[in-house]
């Protein structure tokens, strides 16, 4: 996979969203990080189809924990990330690093 | 409390479409915020709402990004288009179908936004209200407003911005411009133009000194329209002189063009507008001297904050304590308070709304019925789908493929639609029957195009999600053992009889409906006015003016019009005959006793009384029934007498000899006494269609006796002849007697009769479309149903062959199946069309509504639409071969 390790800016939100919630990252808590720390609202297809993919591309494993009464005897997918997945992360980092690099100043006055 | 439940469907939709791996926990997810939601109260209603929203959006995301990206949708489409061709039958009639549902809706969609939703060209038209008068005690509403009452109206209201009185419906002679016309005009208070913004583009407005009694100089502004057809575009035309009704006014202003005037919300537009106080001169109406003269309308502007209903109840105020003040002229009398748009939009507005409900009733049974036939498609394939979906292909991936599918059947039927639309809509703007208002714009843009494209996305994910369902119901080893029949029980296929049940019913209705009205349509066409109208012109005019008070000089210019006419070679005679048709209504009220007129006011007699030369009616071709014709010696020396029409004569003295009886009435304003002398066969001067007036009472007198005002010229012509050239000799030979007096609404009876029948005509063809269109989805109803049944009884079919079952009684048995929903159709039908029939009753003419010929050809058509419709799915089955059939398993 040529694109491999490069994240687009959704995908990058919602690998940072598991980072931050750490143990108890799953579907409703995941959407409502990144609402809660970018202001903008996230539709739950977005969220539920980037997961996937990111679980394709290796970058984020995820298990089933036992059902709860309150899911409706459903099971809840619970993502943490792999070490890819923090290696993507870092390489996004380094490249918007990287490209800002000389034009630091007039960034930050806009 | 019970722990609240998501939506079941949306819950097995999301099941169908969420790949294995996410679905337990995406559902869980959904399920935990729906509790969270219902926790913190929201309502039941409010998070069910949401729980689709968010499962619609969920299954929209993963049907077309899927579980992997987007470089598949391509490839779907060139699937889904290799599909459809793969089956070109139900991909012409389903795109089709939807194209001819959504070319209607969007069309209909047109007409609804431009009538409904545009906003009137007016400064903030919302406030502006029409205001005229009911009266409690009459049938027919829309008097007019008082002057006298409306000024105290103005002055003590406590809702009015502002107002301003007009009268509309009288048209004036005009000389002075290129050649006399007759125009319509408009008499307006001074604060008419700025209540409408309408601006001059020469010269000036009427100012308040121009409207009053008295005013200096007689002042006249005209419209655009006016001063490019009568007067060339002169640019020095403001300060030139012109007669109206033959007096002197002088033209002060030419109006911008592009406005479109108060009148035409009923009339033609307006050529020539006057001052208010110039009615009793030109019109020999005293506004001021009577409360109960009711000849105006107001409109009105609300004051900023105050809406129709405040307008309303003030008004109702205003006149309960006129009719106190004023009981005589008042009593009675309510005002009737219209937004403006309703005022324009009268005659529009309640037919198409039913249009619109009758479009989405189309648009609905186009959609049933494609869904219907994807269903049986989608059975057919559940095999295929099976088999990829055992072979590993994820369910996401499937639904994506179906719903494409149905996206690309709905995105054709839509531009198909679209198009269709669009050439409708070209075709509506150049029916001028619609009779819509100038600035009306039927454009198939902004909400309609937009609700269009809604529509049609809608409708090709119902569609998608139709046969998504259809095909993915049940586990993959179900499908694969179930095979071709596994798909609907019995209640499937009695709620789809239901359905075409339904669809033959409405079909009947609205076909009976176009039956009865293309047959009284070609009644219309055969019946006559009972006088003779071949090579018939008829012509007008109207002798107003101080020259024409005296009646020596009116009958001067009547009688040269008709030598000078029966000298032009075209003309084998001419004759004078009025008035006739146009609505120069001269009521009379026919005293025949007077005490008993005095105690059974409602005994008293009202006809329409006409003016003729003696021999007119042989001329015309009507029959003098009893007594004799006029004679030269009638005349104003003699005694008065009169003609009167056989219904006239039956109404009055039924059963008796009219001859030589007396009846009072006031002609002149003097209440005078006529001697009968004659019966004369019954002619429909005004319309041949429904007479609001009741049976043709009409009595008839002679011109030499009363010369009247308005008159009408009948012409036998020779050939064939150009009205317009006509009309051009005919003013030449007025213009020797009066060269101020127009000679107007010269037109053949053959075209007048034309004008009268199109508009029949066009509800002929509307009711026509709709039933064509119900009939065809019928068809497709009955057709689908059948195909579906005879697939899921191929076994059966096939061991009924093989038990010995002939090609005939195969055949035979899938018929009788479709004849029978579709009889029983036809029967509730029948009971709806006896009804709906009866609503018709009042446009309906020389047909009964209950018409035999229309029920039984409605009957037979229907039945053939339905053998033809069961004849595909029969010659399938009587094709079904009994060792595949049972081989297939």
């Amino acid at each position: 996979m040529g694109r491999k390790g490069f994240l687009g800016e959704f995908e990058l939100l919602v690998m940072l969203a598991v980072v931050r919630i750490g143990k108890d990252a799953y579907g409703v808590r995941i959407r409502e990080e990144i609402e809660r720390q970018t202001g903008r609202s996230v539709a739950r297809g977005a969220v539920y189809v980037t997961l996937d993919r990111l679980v394709r591309k290796g970058l984020l494993a995820s298990h089933l924990a036992g059902p709860t009464p309150e899911r409706g005897g459903k099971a809840k997918r619970f993502y943490r990330v792999e070490a890819a997945g923090l290696d993507a992360i870092r390489h996004s980092r380094a490249m918007l690093r990287q490209m800002e690099r000389g034009i630091e100043a007039l960034l930050e006055e806009s | 409390m019970k722990p609240p439940r998501p939506p079941r469907l949306a819950e097995i939709l999301l099941t169908h479409v969420l790949p294995s791996e996410s679905r337990e926990a995406i559902l869980g997810d959904l399920r935990e915020e729906l509790i969270v939601r219902r926790t913190r109260g929201t309502g039941v209603f409010r998070s069910t709402a949401w729980y689709w929203v968010q499962a619609m959006a969920i299954v929209g995301r993963y049907a077309v990004t899927g579980a992997t990206d987007w470089n598949g949708f391509g490839s779907d489409v060139r699937v889904s288009l290799r599909q459809l061709r793969r089956d070109p039958s139900f991909t012409v009639v389903a795109a089709g179908a939807l194209a001819l549902g959504v070319g209607v809706n969007a069309l209909i969609l047109t007409l609804a936004a431009a009538i409904f939703l545009d906003p009137l060209p007016y400064p903030e038209a919302e406030r502006l209200v029409l205001v005229d008068n009911d009266f409690s005690g009459s049938a027919t509403n829309g008097f007019g407003v008082s002057l006298l009452n409306m000024q105290e109206v103005e002055a003590r209201n406590r809702v009015l911005d502002e107002m301003a009185l007009f009268l509309d419906w009288q048209d004036v002679n005009l000389s002075g411009s290129e050649a006399p016309e007759r125009v319509p005009a408009n008499f307006v208070d001074h604060g008419y133009f700025r209540l409408l913004g309408m601006e001059v583009a020469r010269g000036r407005t009427f100012m308040r000194d121009d409207n009053r009694r008295g005013a200096a100089r007689p002042v006249a502004i005209l419209s655009h329209g006016a001063w490019v057809r009568l007067f060339g575009s002169n640019p020095d035309v403001v300060g030139h002189a012109v007669q109206l009704n033959g007096q002197p006014f002088e033209v002060i202003g030419v109006m911008r063009p592009g406005k479109v005037d108060l009148r035409s919300r009923a009339l033609d537009d307006t050529d020539i507008f006057l001052p208010l106080w110039s009615v009793p001169d030109l019109l020999g109406y005293e506004p001021a001297e009577d409360r109960g003269f009711r000849m105006f309308t107001a409109i009105v502007k609300l004051r900023p904050g105050v809406d129709l209903a405040e307008a309303r109840a003030d008004f109702r105020a205003l006149s309960t304590s006129l009719a106190t003040e004023y009981a005589e002229a008042n009593q009675g009398y309510t005002y009737n308070l219209r937004p403006l748009g309703e005022a324009f939009f009268q005659n529009h507005r309640a037919p198409t709304a039913v249009l619109l409900v009758g479009a989405g009733l189309v648009l609905l049974l186009v959609t049933v019925n494609v869904v219907n036939l994807m269903l049986i498609r989608a059975t057919g394939r559940t095999r295929e789908i099976a088999m990829r979906r055992a072979l590993g292909a994820r369910p996401g991936r499937l639904v994506r493929q179906l719903l494409t599918e149905g996206l690309v059947l709905g995105a054709i039927g839509g531009v198909v639609g679209t198009v269709i639309a669009g050439w409708g809509v070209g075709l509506l703007t150049n029916l001028e029957l619609l009779e819509l208002p100038g600035f009306t714009q039927l454009r198939l843009d902004g909400p309609a195009l937009l609700l269009t494209g809604v529509v049609t996305v809608a409708l090709g994910t119902a569609l998608g999600l139709a046969s998504a369902v259809g095909v993915l119901g049940g586990t993959p080893s179900d499908r694969l053992r179930g095979g071709g029949r596994h798909s609907e029980g019995r209640s499937g296929i009695r709620m789809r009889s239901l359905l075409i049940m339904s669809e033959m019913a409405l079909a009947f209705v609205l076909l009976v409906g176009a039956g009865l009205l293309v047959q009284s349509f070609r009644t219309l066409q055969d019946t006559g006015y009972g006088f003779d109208t071949a090579d018939l012109v008829t012509v007008h005019l109207n002798l107003r003016g101080e020259r024409y008070d005296e009646e020596s000089p009116r009958r001067a210019v009547a009688e040269a019009l008709v030598a000078g006419a029966e000298s032009l070679p075209d003309v084998e005679e001419a004759f004078l005959w009025s008035p006739n048709r146009l609505g120069h209504g001269n009521w009379v009220e026919l005293l025949t006793d007077e005490a008993r007129y005095e105690a059974f006011p409602e005994e008293r007699v009202e006809a329409s009384r006409h003016h003729v030369y003696p021999g007119t009616f042989q001329r015309l071709g009507m029959e003098l029934i009893r007594g004799r014709d006029f004679a030269s010696a009638d005349d104003e020396g003699s005694r008065q007498v009169a003609i009167v029409s056989e219904s006239l004569a039956e109404w009055v003295w039924p059963g008796e000899d009219p001859i030589g009886r007396r009846y009072e009435a006031y002609e002149d304003g003097i209440l005078q006494p006529f001697e009968v002398v004659g019966v004369v066969s019954d002619a429909r001067h005004r319309t041949r269609l429904f007479d609001p007036f009741g049976p043709q009472l009409d009595v008839y007198r002679p011109y030499s006796q009363l010369a009247e005002r308005a008159l009408t010229i009948g012409l036998r012509m020779r050939a064939d002849v150009d009205a317009s050239s006509l009309a051009a000799q005919l003013r030449a030979i007025v213009r020797n007697t009066d060269a101020d007096l127009p000679v107007y609404d010269v037109a053949s009876m053959d075209q007048r009769m034309r004008d009268e029948e199109a508009r029949s005509r066009l509800s002929a063809v509307i009711v026509a479309l709709y039933a064509g269109l119900a009939l065809a989805l019928s068809a497709l109803g009955i057709y689908g149903v059948l195909a579906h049944a005879v697939r899921r009884q191929t076994r059966e079919i096939g061991i009924k062959k093989a038990l010995g079952a002939s090609v005939g009684e195969v055949m035979r048995s899938v018929i009788r199946h479709g004849l029978t929903v579709s009889v029983a159709g036809a029967a509730v039908g029948l009971i709806g069309a006896l009804a709906a029939a009866r609503l018709l009753g009042a446009v309906l003419y020389g047909v009964a509504p209950w018409d035999v010929t229309v029920f039984g050809a409605v009957t037979a058509v229907l039945l053939a639409v339905a053998v033809a419709a069961c004849s595909l799915p029969a010659l399938r089955a009587a094709r079904v071969s009994p060792t595949e059939a049972l081989r297939e398993d």
